[in-house]
């Protein structure tokens, strides 16, 4: 026979305290997180300045991914097609040039045979733009690259020979040029560190067999190094995806005085700007939101599929095919019908 | 000991989640104590903290005791208003509140409405900007006239006429804002360098050379080809100026958006400026833009009332002391303009008619209370009166940047001759913006013709008002 005090002590249940510590977190989330997050599908199918109290179901939708016959209408989707653009050019124009110098760096500072003398220097220097905040470093290059002949850049190429100062601010290509190259500079340490970190976890005797049966370094890196990375590369290549997509700190503060670059406008701007400038359109604001979620879901969902390593597949493949067979034979061995 | 442990982790949780929502407590107060009531002592203290934070807006909630209640994003001149209003009225300082949002100037709208859309929350005078004051203003949920406050139209003859009608209701026409600032501006040059290259001497003779935009465009054309500095700083100045010399309202009475002659004049008249060099390429309010001043590159800056001080032309001159200090002088100019200002509206929940009419009075129409405002804040007052009373004082020497003019005497024309009647429409700020923008890169070659520019000018403004505007 238990006391009363064995029974209540073996009653007591300690996992109760967990719920406790991480309450505050989901009561945080679920204010500031959540109910934000569902309101915005609320608001996507509600109007825009005056009418925001209205439910108009998908119009937002429809206008924004097809136009319409008036101008307001066909305003509203040629914005949205040309932010998504800008949007895609500024991405590519920042992960690619990123990638290949990350890699090229990460493989240069984890190989052992080059001995590269201030290794932490090095990665500390090329981490520290990551620091910086979004603010500073446009701040930094709208000063470094201001459009007249006073600016740093501009003085010294005129200085250089150049007849006419190059207008890098609002000049299309020359303003989407910058901000890849920030977007670059801020990224390729943090890219960088995530792939050397990759890379020396690769166990380093398939390196020395490599360098036993006289591979060159060529070979090893497109051999072994790339084929191992790739779950890393893929993983990089979501995130810088799902940030790219979402871009907004630099396109929105490189500007100068109120007016815009609308070749920089990115969909998070573009969203941004529906929301708070006057006059507010929620819905334009939420549906392009929206929007925005199902392109990311898509591209996301295609690159987990890209990681899928066709070896596992087909090995899977190969099983359901076993297990198919052991089935038909199993009905044959009962003499079947 | 396992007790205690358990309860310093508890604590450390409590204390965790308290601060997350600390910061919430000051506008949105009932979501932040909503999760701190469900939780034990910890957050009790949290929450405590959490209503002492926000005691002003609290106190404002119930409003009994009939305070004023000011909205406002900054307290630059709520503050010290207030300050001179309890001073000379002897009105006790608890008796007012400034709900001061502190952001910025474009962000107060949405704030606004975000207050006002709790019906508990208590507001008497709405500080409005220029800008966007009509959104407020044609509004009539959220402002009210101001002869129901006991207010006829005839109380403002003396404010500047122009500051009476941006005050005005485009709906319906009722006066529902005023304003104690006139926020008038001058065309501001270089003394020396007009000396130099113009052989000017004096204000009235350099508002010969620009007194029109015809003679503007020769003097900026004979100042270039003396080799001289541009006349304008910025293409942005220039327009400030400019939009104030439309005839016609943007939008018609068939609310469509008027693109016309006006349009494509400025847009030709600005590719002038911007190709011939009459104007720099640096953008306003740019870091490149305001040591201008400081080269002799420039002739010239387009400055409003607020401006004479470090905002535009003291910083322009290097600051006091400064290359170029006292070596300006303001006339005024091609044009009338002005340049900004803050409206004063009561709001339509408001509860304390008597002493909010006081505290109008006391700035607009209340010579005394102008008077002593003008002098102690150096603001230019919408009080025509008592501006000139002011200037025929002469106690006033002028901005030290200008070096002995007195820039209230060019003010008062200025303020006097700026005539906005019936040309102000709700969305003038986001066309004007969009307007000068397509201009602007139709100068940058961006667009390749005038019409082109114009498109680019109406989707502009498509995108952004979705309604309110006829399009067909």
């Amino acid at each position: 026979m238990k006391s009363s005090a064995q029974n209540r002590i073996r009653s007591i249940s300690y996992a109760k305290y967990g719920y406790y510590f991480i309450l505050p977190f989901f009561i945080v989330y679920f204010i500031f997180q959540l109910v934000p997050l569902l309101n915005t599908f609320r608001l996507s199918v509600y109007g825009n300045g005056k009418t925001t109290e209205d439910f108009v179901g998908l119009q937002n939708f429809i206008t924004l991914i097809a136009g319409g016959d008036s101008l307001p209408l066909q305003a509203q989707h040629d914005n949205l097609i040309r932010v998504l653009g800008n949007t895609l050019i500024l991405w590519f124009g920042n992960f690619i040039p990123q990638l290949a110098l990350s890699l090229l760096l990460a493989v240069w500072f984890t190989d052992l045979n080059l001995k590269i003398k201030g290794k932490t220097f090095f990665k500390i220097v090329m981490y520290l733009p990551n620091i910086v905040t979004a603010a500073s470093v446009a701040a930094l290059f709208l000063m470094l690259f201001s459009k007249t002949e006073y600016g740093p850049i501009n003085s010294w190429l005129m200085d250089m020979g150049l007849k006419e100062p190059i207008d890098f601010i609002k000049g299309k290509w020359q303003s989407r040029g910058v901000i890849m190259f920030a977007q670059t500079w801020m990224w390729f340490g943090n890219t960088m560190i995530m792939l050397m970190a990759a890379i020396m976890g690769i166990s380093p005797s398939l390196f020395e067999a490599a360098d036993i049966d006289g591979a060159n370094s060529r070979q090893v890196f497109t051999k072994i190094t790339l084929p191992l990375l790739r779950p890393m590369v893929i993983y990089t290549m979501i995130t810088s995806m799902i940030g790219g997509l979402q871009m907004w700190d630099l396109p929105y503060l490189y500007k100068q005085g109120q007016s815009w670059n609308r070749a920089t406008e990115t969909i998070a701007v573009f969203i941004y700007n529906h929301f708070h400038v006057i006059p507010q359109n929620y819905g334009y604001s939420a549906a392009t939101s929206v929007i925005l979620f199902f392109i990311t879901s898509i591209l996301g969902s295609f690159c987990f599929a890209m990681n899928a390593d066709p070896e596992a597949k087909k090995k899977k493949a190969l099983i359901k095919e076993a297990k198919r067979q052991a089935k038909l034979q199993n009905k044959s061995a009962f003499g079947g019908f | 000991m396992k007790n205690f442990k358990k309860t310093l982790a508890l604590l450390a949780a409590l204390a965790l989640s308290a601060t997350a929502l600390y910061g919430c407590g000051e506008t949105k107060e009932d979501t932040s104590s909503k999760p701190a009531t469900d939780d034990t002592a910890a957050t009790d203290d949290a929450a405590k903290d959490d209503t002492a934070a926000s005691d002003d807006t609290a106190a404002s909630a119930g409003d009994e005791d009939g305070q004023l209640t000011i909205l406002c994003w900054n307290a630059n001149d709520s503050q010290p208003m207030v300050d001179l209003f309890c001073e000379k009225t002897g009105t006790d300082a608890s008796k007012i509140n400034i709900k001061n949002f502190d952001v910025a100037g474009g962000g107060a709208s949405e704030v606004y409405t975000q207050y006002l859309s709790d019906p508990d929350n208590d507001a008497d005078i709405m500080f409005l900007e220029a800008d966007w004051c009509l959104n407020f203003i044609n509004d009539d949920a959220q402002t009210l006239p101001l002869s129901d406050i006991g207010y006829s139209d005839s109380d403002f003859n003396d404010i500047y006429g122009y500051v009476v009608e941006t005050g005005k209701s485009t709906t319906t026409g009722a006066l529902k804002g005023i304003s104690w600032q006139a926020a008038a501006g001058g065309y501001c040059y270089r003394t020396d360098l007009a000396e130099k290259f113009l052989g000017v001497k004096t204000p009235d003779e350099m508002q010969e050379k620009v007194g029109d935009w015809t003679k503007f465009m020769d003097t900026a054309k004979a100042l270039k080809e003396a080799n001289g500095p541009a006349i304008s700083a910025t293409l942005g100045g220039v327009w400030q100026v400019y939009s104030g010399s439309r005839d016609s309202a943007w939008i018609d009475k068939d609310n469509k958006l008027v693109v016309d002659a006006y349009c494509t004049d400025y847009a030709n008249f600005a590719s002038d400026l911007w190709n011939n060099g009459y104007v720099t390429k640096v953008s306003q309010w740019s870091d490149e833009w305001k040591p201008l001043g400081q080269s002799d590159d420039v002739l010239g800056f387009f400055v409003s009332t607020w401006g004479f001080g470090d905002t535009i032309l003291t910083g322009a001159a290097g600051g006091e002391g400064g290359a170029t200090f006292g070596k300006w002088n303001v006339c005024v100019g091609p044009k009338e303009f002005y340049w900004g200002g803050t409206w004063l509206a009561p709001a339509a929940r408001i509860n304390n008619k008597e002493l909010a009419k006081q505290f109008i009075d006391f700035f607009t129409i209340n010579e005394e209370g102008a008077t002593a405002y003008a002098e102690k804040q150096g603001e230019y007052m919408s009080n025509k009166k008592v501006m000139e009373a002011i200037i025929n004082k002469g106690e006033y020497k002028g901005a030290p940047v200008l070096g002995g003019q007195n820039q209230f005497e060019v003010l008062n024309k200025v303020a006097d001759g700026i005539d906005m009647k019936g040309k102000i429409t709700p969305y003038d700020a986001i066309i004007k913006t969009e307007f000068s923008n397509a201009v602007q890169a139709y100068c940058d070659g961006t667009y390749s013709s005038v019409d082109e520019a114009m498109d680019a000018f109406k989707t502009g403004v498509a995108s952004q008002v979705v309604d309110g505007i006829n399009w067909d």
